[in-house]
């Protein structure tokens, strides 16, 4: 019996060995593919996500244009599961680049993901919680015991605990139920939902509708601190394979970060990232009193590595992950210098210090 | 704006009123009239500014304010609000018709899904496949297509809690057994349709947040979850054949089973959940699908399954051991004809351990059953069968890594405009060793008495072409021992859709 297994599972590794083999010739030289990752989806699952230069990249075909000559296939993936589905994809080898917002990278990371972060862009995402419009809820302190839908595993979850510390509350001060995006509204409007926490243009159609209403937005109430940051990260292993295809790459999200920053573009930005189902005017309303550079800026400036260190340190304290890193040895700033040089825009963009105000030189 | 025209209206009235200072009758009448005239020409030109404003008023009412890109230039006028209005009542007519004629409505949520297989086999012996020794094999055939199962499964929930997601849910499912291409000149239509699942379940526990614990009791004719292999539905397993312990452990039975589970792991940085512990208690009739308890004693199953508490980024990830056991009774007929209740007690082991892109499962059950045996049926012995099953596989692709995605676990975890899915294929190994009759003291019983069981070897590639259908291939290489009979390679191949 103990011949006929081993007989049969050396067969069984032959086999296996033969198929490693041709997806490793498959691979040699330069990429077949380059897959790209978005978390969450626009309206309706649509493969759309407006608001980083990721997504004006994304809905101008640039990437494509700029690998078009080379015959690489550009793979776009949006992640329902948001962060959590990004994550799992680095870890099963099924995505090479993607946008990510803070606390899913540092969970990511912190599980031992082997990723870099090579940019910013999509940084000071302000956030709001809605609840129903009959609801007696007014301040952060009401939320006390109350159903509260978060996306938990996401920059979301992080805004969370941050928003509810402003009123001294913890998350077992509420009834956190985590529901996906979408679910949640749905679960906002039917009041299965106490109050949903989430980016405030997810709240506009349901309050223009009566629905709901906004009782915080991090923004209007100037808490810079509860704002989302983000990043552009890649697989180290595909960096390293493919030095050069990364170094053009970031050329293009640099690029499409500078269109993304002109205010000459204001109006066609919106409308562009509107086709993901969020609509031009509530992406107007979303940006109303802010500059688009200061939230597409590539830079990963002092500003960037606070919101990062301080979400590692929150993400510690809350429990969200069990060791801490150094965000320094995550961070290849090398890519995104060579595209700034290249593409002559070293001073394009304001860099901004630790408390979010900019740097004088 | 009309309070600050009456406003500047009246405002203007007062200062002309000042202008028009008393004057002596004395004084010129030129610089009177001079006075009074420009006192009508500023009166006639508030009154023009005023008609202006009067006329604009009732258009401003009457238009709606359309938020364009080129902010507030274009306007909706009357026509444009009431053709909307009209091609919305024409859509809630058009979508109740639809609705009322042409949609099919149940009384509570109702999920409707199934599968099928159609399958093809060759072998190396005629009637291959079959147990008894080949001494009739007159019509030489070694090859038939043939049906495997096909099921229609109907699910849903009899009430949703909102609040904490205590939810009772129901399951239905009628399935046909496949055409059995054994026997040495099969005719006729063999296959029948049986309730195949009939239970209700409800979660005594809240279900909404993925960290908590779970608790749910299903009561009805359900699968019994006695380890890897007999716990699997058809769906989700690689090989074409279940493994032989099937033949041993209990499949599928009428009875009440609770589910529990204790301390969850999740990782919410890949939405990955994991009870640590989860246990199983049931008690069933112990007879089988669709059959009355047939003895005075009921079956009692339990099983235990210990995940390693990993993060999803660990090595460890979905690593589990379990341990099931069934303590029973079945009816025997004696030779008299009476029948009499015999014992069926089984207990298994198994691993498994799935870290995608491999995975490897081994399983072991042994069995005490006391049965009459023999052409007389004048043995009763205390039979003691085994089984030990070995599964190691291999994916390229996405398909289970989808297909495992938490959070509910929808199929489709990407947005795609078109009905996009990566082909994925998956490479398996299989060992199969199956002995119903441990006892190897052949010479002490009679003809007919011992029972003989046989290994199989198989190897198979899956290949997933669309999100629910996949095409199988198996290669299964039976070693029989049995004496006389042939030993039988067997080339299965089966396309399995579901819906």
């Amino acid at each position: 019996m103990k011949k006929t297994i081993l007989k049969f599972l050396s067969v069984f590794i032959a086999g296996l060995s033969i198929l490693s083999s041709l997806q490793v010739q498959a691979d040699e030289g330069k990429p077949v593919v380059i897959r790209i990752g978005f978390p969450g989806t626009g309206t309706g699952n649509r493969p759309i996500v407006g608001g980083s230069p990721l997504s004006t990249a994304h809905l101008k075909g640039w990437v494509e244009e700029e690998f078009k000559k080379d015959g690489i296939k550009i793979e776009w993936n949006h992640f329902k599961f948001a962060g959590p589905g990004i994550n799992e994809a680095f870890a099963n080898k099924l995505l090479d680049f993607s946008y990510e917002g803070d606390l899913a990278m540092i969970i990511g990371k912190a599980g031992g993901l082997n990723t870099k972060v090579l940019a910013g862009g999509g940084v000071r995402i302000p956030v709001a919680i809605a609840v129903p419009n009959d609801s007696p809820i007014k301040t952060l302190a009401d939320l006390k015991g109350k159903r509260f839908a978060v996306q938990k595993g996401t920059a979301i979850q992080l805004a969370e605990v941050r928003a509810l510390a402003k009123a001294g509350l913890e998350d077992k001060d509420v009834r956190a139920v985590n529901i996906l995006g979408a679910n949640a509204t749905d679960a906002l409007q039917t009041k299965d939902m106490d109050a949903v926490i989430s980016i405030p243009y997810s709240f506009y159609p349901l309050r223009d509708r009566g629905v709901a209403k906004i009782i915080y937005d991090s923004q209007k109430s100037g808490d810079t601190d509860i704002a989302i940051a983000g990043g552009f990260i890649g697989d180290d292993a595909f960096i390293k394979k493919y030095p050069d295809i990364t170094k053009r790459l970031l050329k293009v999200f640099v690029k499409a970060a500078q269109y993304s920053s002109d205010e000459a573009n204001r109006n066609e930005l919106f409308k562009l990232w509107g086709q993901d189902g969020t609509g031009f005017q509530y992406y107007r309303e979303v940006y109303n009193g802010a500059t688009l550079a200061e939230r597409q800026t590539p830079l990963l400036d002092e500003y960037w590595f606070g919101r990062f260190k301080d979400g590692i340190a929150d993400a510690k304290k809350y429990k969200l992950i069990r060791k801490d890193f150094d965000v320094n040895g995550w961070v290849d700033k090398s890519y995104l210098e060579a595209a700034l040089k290249e593409l002559s825009l070293e001073n394009n963009w304001t860099a901004y210090s630790y408390d979010g105000k900019p740097i004088k030189h | 704006m009309k309070q600050k025209i009456i406003y500047g209206l009246v405002s203007s009235i007062f200062i002309a009123a000042n202008a028009i200072t008393p004057v002596f009758a004395d004084e010129t009448t030129d610089l009177l009239v001079k006075q009074v005239q420009e006192l009508q020409k500023t009166v006639g030109d508030l009154k023009q500014e005023l008609n202006s404003v009067k006329s604009q008023t009732p258009k401003s009412t009457e238009s709606v304010s359309k938020e364009v890109a080129d902010n507030g230039e274009k306007n909706a006028t009357v026509e444009d609000v009431n053709g909307i209005k009209a091609d919305l009542e024409n859509f809630k007519y058009q979508y109740n018709r639809e609705r009322e004629y042409n949609t099919a409505q149940t009384a509570r949520p109702l999920n409707i899904s199934g599968f099928v297989q159609l399958r093809g086999q060759v072998d190396s012996q005629n009637n291959g496949n079959n147990l008894t020794p080949q001494s009739v094999n007159n019509n030489n055939r070694k090859s038939s297509f043939n049906n495997g199962s096909a099921a229609l499964q109907f699910s849903g929930n009899l009430f949703k809690d909102y609040e904490d997601g205590k939810n009772l849910t129901y399951l239905l499912r009628v399935a046909a057994n496949p055409s059995t291409p054994a026997g040495v000149n099969p005719t006729g239509n063999n296959s029948t349709i049986n309730l195949q699942f009939a239970s209700l379940s409800y979660n005594f526990k809240p279900t909404l947040n993925p960290e908590d614990s779970r608790l749910a009791v299903t009561v009805g004719q359900q699968l019994v979850p006695f380890g890897l292999d007999s716990a699997a539905t058809d769906e989700l397993k690689p090989t074409i054949l279940g493994a032989q312990l099937a033949a041993q452990t209990p499949n599928i039975d009428i009875g009440a089973l609770v589910k529990g589970e204790v301390k969850v792991n999740y990782d919410y940085g890949y939405s990955y959940r994991a009870p640590e512990l989860v246990y199983y208690a049931g008690i069933f009739n112990g007879a089988g699908l669709n059959n009355t308890d047939n003895n005075g004693d009921k079956n009692y199953f339990g099983r235990l399954v210990y995940t390693v508490p990993a993060d999803y980024n660990s090595w460890l990830r979905q690593l589990s051991f379990g341990v099931s056991g069934l303590k029973g009774k079945s009816s025997l007929a004696e030779p008299s004809g009476a029948f009499t209740n015999g014992r069926q007690d089984r207990l298994g082991f198994d691993v498994y351990y799935n870290h995608d892109p491999f995975g490897i499962t081994y399983e072991y059950v042994k069995s005490w059953d006391e049965r009459f045996l023999g052409t007389t049926l004048a043995t009763k012995r205390d039979v003691q069968g085994e089984d030990h099953v070995l599964t190691a596989y291999y994916n390229i692709g996405q398909q289970f890594l989808f297909n495992q995605s938490a959070l509910g676990t929808p199929s489709v975890a990407t947005g795609r405009f078109d009905d996009w899915w990566p082909k994925s294929w998956q490479v398996f190994a299989r060992y199969d060793h199956y002995d119903p009759d441990v006892n190897d003291d052949t010479k002490s019983f009679a003809a007919g008495s011992r029972l003989y069981g046989q290994n199989i070897s198989t190897l198979g590639v899956n290949v997933f072409f669309a999100q629910t259908t996949k095409f199988q291939l198996n290669y299964n290489h039976y070693d029989r021992k049995l004496p006389g009979a042939n030993s039988d390679d067997q080339l299965l191949a089966q396309f399995q859709y579901s819906f």
